[in-house]
């Protein structure tokens, strides 16, 4: 076998957020063909963890619930079309949903001056993620540096949006080697 | 943050670069896991639901207001039939010469038309809108100018030369894993001592012998390769031979252009160990349905691999015709 290790088409294989049980697969299966149930079930899972996200995203909670509306609908209009070899299930509705944020925040929809955020259970491991996937990248993530991980946060939840550009390069540099830390402390574990 | 301009070469990228597809769908996982992780749940309100369901027409009110109006107007009418024969038979006894009354009939219940069902509407305008978008993408696919169909084989093979060799050679004729396999064995088979050991006595009639001419050993046969690969289901053979041992210090890594990226990309190397004649090695793209247009085999120093040139390049395939 060809030695691949430094391969750029074999760099990132971590695994997380597989649909390992199937269920989210055969809820956007049954979506596809119409089942409301479906979504319904699909809302249940998804929608806590997602509209958290979006809070965070956003930073209201009027504008997200409006974004989780539209991302549903999306999820509901996209089913038949969606592809599991592409990206899991729950990656594939938040990139719907990211963009959807993206969007609001170009157009200056979305105040980022106060949080609203109901107390959620912060203890309660967030469904898209196994148990397993959850212990690694909490244990990947102790290992970095607060201001690192400040920095990949504001990226994750696009804080970035509408601020200065200045230090453009410096955040990419800092993101660049987070992201290298969090790839190989991951990569340390049996994906 | 891109901007919406930056966003759209972005994605244009993207589409074009698998690789760069590929890391993009990771950093997506990532960052799906992270915000997962980080954020605090938030569970919605009950009404987020039932406005959804409103939007896409699942909502259950307008079926139970029909069913009401179906329930009161049967009642509605029971208990006017109801009336109407307890007034008859009241009637008979003092009037009996009066006519008898006409028994009114119940009301039919109201049935639901399409304009009494606006949401009704909207569903199959939902349904539509999607069906047109399906539409539209198997449009895109017919147009395209070659399409892989995933789950089917489409194997891909071509021969790997040294550079500058006849392309109208025997080498370059044998495009299948067969004909270089049977090359490769024939080679090995047929060798110089056999010519050179012939004499007059021992093959009455093979050529007289030239003391003066000595038959030279046979030129080594040159290296070549023939990669065999699936875009499938992104399965690859290499199938080496005659190649020398990689000389200390450096390795052969294989690299592998397509259609879809502006510069070869780096495969992986082979193995330390490897010997000359026949072997193969197993290889991957990384992605189902990425065509290959050409391999490259090249003669570079352990650890960061070189891109091909001219001066590193041992084999590349397809050959192209000789100048």
């Amino acid at each position: 076998m060809l030695d691949h290790s430094a391969s750029p088409l074999h760099a990132l294989s971590s695994g997380l957020c597989e649909d390992a049980s199937g269920e989210a697969l055969s809820l956007i299966r049954r979506m596809a063909k119409g089942d409301p149930a479906a979504l319904a079930e699909l809302h249940s899972i998804w929608g806590p963890v997602l509209l958290g996200i979006a809070c965070r995203m956003l930073g209201d909670r009027r504008e997200a619930d409006d974004v989780l509306h539209r991302t549903f609908l999306a999820v509901w209009k996209r089913a038949d079309a969606y592809d599991p070899h592409q990206s899991p299930p729950f990656v594939w509705a938040l990139v719907i949903m990211r963009g959807i944020a993206i969007g609001r925040l170009r157009r200056g929809r979305a105040a980022r001056d106060a949080r609203h955020s109901a107390p959620g259970s912060r203890g309660e491991n967030p469904k898209p993620l196994s148990n397993d996937d959850c212990a690694r990248l909490k244990s990947a993530i102790d290992q970095l540096d607060p201001e690192d991980l400040a920095c990949l946060e504001a990226a994750v939840f696009l804080e970035y949006a509408g601020s200065d550009r200045s230090d453009a390069f410096a955040v990419k540099n800092r993101l660049r080697r987070t992201l290298d830390q969090l790839r190989n402390s991951l990569s340390v574990h049996e994906l | 943050m891109l901007d919406a301009g930056e966003s759209a070469l972005f994605e244009d990228a993207m589409r074009q670069d698998p690789e760069l597809r590929r890391t993009g769908v990771e950093m997506d996982r990532l960052a799906a896991a992270l915000a997962a992780i980080r954020a605090e749940p938030v569970c919605p309100s009950p009404e987020h639901l039932e406005r959804l369901q409103r939007a896409l027409g699942h909502s259950q009110g307008p079926r139970k207001c029909a069913l009401w109006l179906a329930v009161t107007g049967w009642s509605t009418a029971a208990a006017l039939a109801a009336l109407l024969a307890w007034l008859v038979f009241t009637g008979v006894d003092e009037k009996p010469s009066a006519p008898p009354r006409e028994v009114a009939r119940p009301a039919a219940p109201a049935i639901p038309t399409v304009q009494d069902t606006p949401l009704e509407t909207r569903r199959l305008m939902v349904e539509i809108d999607v069906l047109r978008q399906n539409l539209e993408e198997f449009h895109q696919r017919d147009r395209a100018m070659f399409q892989v169909l995933p789950g089917r084989a489409m194997q891909i093979v071509m021969t790997m030369v040294p550079p500058g060799a006849d392309a109208s050679g025997t080498l370059a004729t044998t495009a299948m894993l067969g004909d270089a396999l049977a090359a490769i064995n024939r080679e090995a088979t047929a060798g110089p001592l056999e010519i050179e050991n012939a004499t007059e006595d021992e093959n009455p009639g093979a050529w007289p012998a030239a003391d003066a001419d000595v038959v030279s050993p046979a030129p080594p046969a040159p290296p070549v390769a023939v990669p065999i690969y699936d875009a499938a289901r992104d399965t690859g053979t290499l199938v080496v031979s005659n190649l020398p041992p990689a000389p200390r210090g450096k390795v052969y890594q294989l690299w592998v252009s397509t259609s879809a990226s502006t510069r070869p990309v780096y495969l992986g190397k082979l193995p330390d160990n490897s010997v000359s004649g026949a072997e193969s090695f197993d290889f991957s793209l990384g992605s189902t349905m990425i065509l290959p247009t050409s391999f490259t085999l090249t003669l570079g120093p352990a650890g960061t691999p070189a891109p091909p040139t001219e001066e590193n390049t041992v084999l590349a395939g397809p050959p192209t015709a000789a100048r």
